[in-house]
């Protein structure tokens, strides 16, 4: 009896740790670009959903190499980001937060429009990672692709840390974030920056929907739910921090997991309304507070 | 002529701010540029950085015409600009503020090189040696202008541009700011100075040029504008 409490709560916390970790990284996509650019990119999510599908289609219907179709579907979305802030941010010749909003909101439905041409209302699916079937620990199973999910969330971490505190270019495009003109002052070049955010956004945001891709069904909509939960573990974090990113989306992970598992499943998707109503009412700067204020 | 500014116009939406500016700067002087607030002396270090675009008018600097080129370009070139209100990074360290100097050139250059820029900036002000680990945010106006002017030197600037860098300082700091500014054109570096603290730029200053509602009104050497009329009674509170 004791045992099998402890394998639930268990598989629990790896459940939500696993979904938490996904919305980290779409967390951290959306922190890259409002830190350099202050847009709120509401097409975040879509940038999840067109890397699963790429990489699908990559990996199912053109045969490539599993890392090959990783690595590719990566570039693409990325390169989606920064079409995305050519076309559609760019040229706004005086933005407004509420212009830019509702922009990317029709980018949003617009990179929904464009999936579903190309892949229909039918939901998709990828193999795992590695062929394992699945692990057990102290009692739980889970399926290998857990590992991959939060192991790229550490590393992407890791990486994301050493640019930002120990390089140079890390720290210019902080300096761009805080200072666009003092920045260009320096000759640091504003617009490649944030053109590099939004390249990073929209691979930021692949590599989380190609990572749960063979956990759970894709479909061309699956972004907007997704792009939520991201913005909600974003603020819950504080908006811009990326250690607050991290942070944010494991803790909606494990809240809804926990309660899913423990009270009813009704809870999983407005948990994540709840929280961004909570923590706006309570403590709008988030739970990790940045180190510059 | 290291840098000719010819009858520039420049545009804020309808709003004229600069109205046929010409201007020089020979190498290794001092420049100073006096003139009331609104008068558009902001607007025209701007326009030199490449910050603003000029739609008329020609800017040159060491045979290059630097008029429609990026804010990037223009500092390597060697101009670089100390902004008004210091715009130091906050978020940044002082020795990340001071590294951010280095970035247009930090590829190419040897670390040893660095290390010397480093050295020369802790010499010209010893407490930002002291304050290198901590967030600019957090120094002093005085320590934050120094870190501007710190962080303009990082950039090896022939021509440093610094705008109002006395401004809501206190008088102790002023005369240190000065003192440096001194230095460095001792160093070897051309400097174009905005002040409204006019008698003390005029005092270091080769030559001046008094701006009016966009326009030079008036032009000449240093020690002339010192006991100019017109100057002595808007500008010199005599
Ligand atoms: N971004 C802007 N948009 C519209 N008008 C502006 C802008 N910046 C400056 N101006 C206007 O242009 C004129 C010149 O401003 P500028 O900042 O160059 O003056 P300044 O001589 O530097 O003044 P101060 O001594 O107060 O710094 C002013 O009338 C100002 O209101
Ligand atoms: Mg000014």
């Amino acid at each position: 009896m004791e045992s099998t409490h402890l394998s639930q709560a268990v598989q629990f916390i790896f459940a939500g740790l696993t979904s938490g970790s996904i919305y980290a990284l779409v967390a951290l996509g959306f922190n890259m670009i409002y830190n350099v650019t202050l847009v709120v990119n509401l097409a975040q999510g879509e940038f999840l959903m067109l890397g699963a599908m790429t990489m699908i289609s990559l990996y199912s219907g053109f045969k490539l190499p599993l890392p090959v179709a990783l690595v590719l579907s990566t570039l693409i979305v990325g390169c989606v980001g920064i079409l995305f802030d050519r076309f559609a941010i760019r040229p706004l010749k005086k933005p407004s937060i509420m212009l830019l909003i509702l922009l990317t909101l029709g980018g949003s439905t617009f990179l929904k429009g464009v999936a579903l041409l190309i892949w229909g209302k039918d939901p998709y699916t990828a193999p795992t990672f590695t062929k394992l079937k699945s692990i057990s620990f102290l009692g739980a199973s889970f399926s290998p692709q857990m590992l991959w999910i939060i192991g790229t969330l550490v590393v992407v971490s890791f990486v994301l840390w050493f640019f930002f505190e120990r390089t140079l270019l890390g720290k210019a495009m902080r300096a761009c974030a805080e200072n666009p003109r003092a920045a260009s002052l320096m000759g640091v070049n504003v617009k490649t920056f944030v053109m590099i955010s939004f390249f990073l956004g929209g691979a930021l945001g692949a590599v989380g929907g190609m990572l749960m891709a063979p956990v759970s069904f894709m479909v061309y909509d699956e972004g907007t739910m997704m792009g939520l939960k991201g913005f909600a573990s974003a603020v819950l974090g504080g908006i811009g921090s990326y250690p607050g990113a991290v942070v944010g989306g494991l803790v909606l992970g494990l809240l809804e997991s926990l309660s899913t598992g423990y009270v009813s499943s009704i809870f999983k998707d407005i948990l994540a309304f709840v929280v961004l109503l909570l923590i706006l009412v309570i403590k709008p700067t988030g739970l990790m507070k940045r180190s510059d204020e | 002529m290291m840098l000719s500014v010819e009858s520039l116009s420049i545009y804020y939406g309808g709003i004229q701010a600069l109205k046929g500016v010409s201007l020089e700067v020979k190498e290794r002087e001092i420049v100073s540029v006096l003139g009331a607030n609104g008068a558009g002396k902001s607007t025209l270090l701007m326009s030199i950085s490449g910050i603003l675009p000029s739609r008329q008018g020609k800017i040159m600097f060491d045979n290059n015409e630097i008029t429609r080129q990026s804010p990037s370009s223009i500092v390597r070139l060697g101009i670089c600009q100390v902004p008004e209100g210091r715009e130091v990074f906050k978020s940044l360290t002082t020795l990340d503020n001071l590294r951010m100097g280095t970035y247009h050139h930090y590829r190419k250059s040897p670390k040893s090189l660095v290390e010397k820029d480093l050295e020369r900036v802790y010499t010209l002000f010893p407490i930002l040696k002291q304050r290198r680990t901590q967030m600019a945010g957090t120094l002093s106006g005085g320590e934050q202008q120094m870190l501007a002017i710190g962080r303009g030197l990082m950039a090896r600037p022939k021509l440093m541009m610094l705008d109002e860098p006395s401004l809501g300082l206190a008088p102790l700091v002023v005369e240190e700011i000065f003192r440096t500014l001194t230095a460095l054109n001792s160093m070897g570096i051309t400097l174009l100075l905005i002040e409204q603290n006019a008698r003390a730029a005029l005092k270091i200053a080769t030559r001046g040029y008094v701006m009016e509602t966009g326009k030079i009104i008036m032009e000449g050497r240093a020690e002339d504008l010192l006991e100019n009329e017109h100057v002595v009674s808007a500008y010199l509170g005599g």
